[in-house]
């Protein structure tokens, strides 16, 4: 494994673009954990300005709601890690590096298996970076805290790996089978974007759940506020098991996609 | 001691409707240089991508040192196909690190790897910006990382000017002195004939001739004829006086 993550890391480390895009990532995400909640404020006292109750503000970023606001923030810009995914792996078969690598002695399965944990770096790194930001403005943010406040709800750091892992695999799997980055990657956007919500508005809200974008996306339900419990909306605060192990077998569904197909694929 | 390198039995592969490669039967012995000649389309590339698991066959089997193959025994297998594929963003020596890693070579070798492929001086440009004949030499450099055993090259003069191509052909010649096997897939006569010890000759994936090179480009034809009695088929042909040998 070590020798895998040494390979691929030589890959990546030397790769301008790929520095590039992963700063433009952090940047996007850390501006808009920073910006968000004097942004909906903002909009919420201009939409309320002529409301007869007062509109309380929404306040993202006191432990221990800060762990839920900003996993589920961040779950927007997941996108823009798959298509950096997509781009490296369609890379390795637009440069054909994949036969270079198979044909030095790596099996189809190692190949397969080093993308898997390029996917696990990135979502790692991604959490890592969610969980010192939501530390550090839960920190700033909150008055009299204890040990309590700060890790009750964090198990939605976790849930948020979850979901960018899984998300990741689908978009890993994307790229292997269809090979070619402008296509890959406006497919899998077509899908993300368009067909799923439409095959999801056709089925029943029962069997829809189940549509692996709802799936990975219901992992972190949208986050509760003053507002909302204003009007009697009430989201779900916790993370569901079925929605953990549902998303853990979709992640072995798509590894085992893409093994199906690169073990009997011609590359 | 394994006297074959490597063994192939019965290897067919489509595209579709078109045959690229029909039953072919073949044996490749050790320390021989084997040329595998036809013209483009014959079956060369699909029968070393076979090899090299890059493509996967309809039918048939190999054996690489006697053995089922699979990505260990491909370590022991340099090769180059069709043309060099290497990250363009990286160096020399990064592609290098690369192929060491998966090979389980030591980084110690690159430079002597570099130095026979006389590319020492252009070791830390970027792949992308180095001309066709370094990038042909990057690859054969690449092959002989982690000195394997046999090494495969796929039409290596491709592309190349007339020194390129002496160039190329002295590498080849030099390397097999240094014991390795080699096969080597191109469409040129003129390049088995000079480098190679042996040859398989192809024309739209069948096999009409292999043997040694000698044997090819002399007076001597040698013929595969089968029958239902292969004993008594033997028994007539040894009485014919034009037939040198017969071997079953």
């Amino acid at each position: 494994m070590n020798r895998l993550i040494k390979i691929d890391f030589r890959k990546y480390f030397y790769n301008r673009t790929f520095w590039i895009l992963s700063a433009l990532y952090v940047a996007l995400v850390v501006l808009v954990f920073m910006g968000a909640e004097a942004f909906i404020n903002k909009v919420v006292s201009n939409v309320g300005k002529n409301s007869p109750v007062t509109i309380p503000n929404f306040s993202l970023y006191g432990f221990p709601y800060v762990w839920h606001n900003l996993a589920f923030l961040a779950g927007f810009f997941k996108i823009f890690l798959a298509f950096i995914v997509i781009i490296f792996i369609t890379n390795e078969f637009s440069y054909k590096t994949i036969r270079q690598n198979v044909m030095s002695g790596m099996s189809r399965v190692e190949f397969l298996f080093s993308k898997v944990i390029f996917v696990f770096f990135i979502a790692l790194a991604v959490t890592l970076i969610l969980f010192l930001s939501a530390l550090l403005l839960g920190f700033f943010y909150t008055e009299h805290i204890n040990a309590a406040m700060i890790f009750s709800k964090m198990f939605f750091v976790p849930a948020y790996f979850l979901e960018v892992f899984t998300f990741l695999l689908m978009a890993m799997m994307f790229a292997f089978l269809l090979q070619k980055q402008g296509l890959a990657i406006g497919i899998f956007a077509l899908y993300y974007y368009v067909a799923e919500p439409i095959i999801a508005y056709k089925l029943p809200a029962g069997v829809a759940r189940f549509l692996p974008i709802k799936m990975i996306t219901h992992l972190i339900d949208i986050p509760n506020s003053s507002l909302m419990k204003l009007f009697g909306v009430n989201f779900r605060e916790t993370v569901s098991w079925l929605d953990v192990w549902s998303c853990l077998a979709y992640s072995v569904l798509f590894v085992v996609i893409v093994y199906l197909f690169l073990k009997k694929k011609d590359l | 001691m394994q006297k074959e390198i490597l063994e192939i039995r019965n290897l067919s592969k489509s595209y579709g409707r078109l045959k690229a490669l029909d039953s072919l039967s073949l044996k490749v012995e050790k320390g021989s240089i084997f040329g595998i000649l036809g013209p483009n389309g014959s079956g060369k590339t699909t029968t070393l991508g076979i090899l090299l698991d890059i493509i996967k066959p309809d039918r048939g089997e190999h054996f690489w040192f006697g053995k089922k193959p699979d990505a260990a025994l491909r370590k022991r297998i340099g090769a180059l196909l069709e043309q060099p594929l290497f990250y363009p963003y990286l160096t020399a020596v990064q592609n290098l690190k690369i192929i060491a890693d998966i090979r389980g070579a030591g980084y110690n070798e690159i430079d002597e790897v570099l130095e026979m492929v006389r590319l020492s001086e252009r070791k830390l440009y970027k792949y992308s910006s180095v001309s066709l004949g370094m990038k042909q030499r990057l690859a054969i450099a690449a092959a002989m990382l982690g000195s394997p055993e046999v090494l495969i090259l796929d039409e290596p003069t491709n592309g190349l000017d007339p020194k390129g191509i002496a160039d190329i052909r002295n590498l080849i010649l030099s390397v097999a002195q240094r014991g390795f096997t080699i096969i080597l897939a191109s469409h040129l006569l003129d390049e088995v004939e000079k480098v190679c010890t042996h040859v398989l000759v192809l024309e739209k994936g069948k096999k009409r001739y292999a043997g040694p090179v000698s044997e090819a480009l002399g007076d001597t034809i040698r013929l595969e004829v089968a029958a239902e009695n292969p004993e008594k088929l033997q028994m007539v042909l040894k009485q014919i006086p034009q037939v040198k040998s017969v071997t079953k």
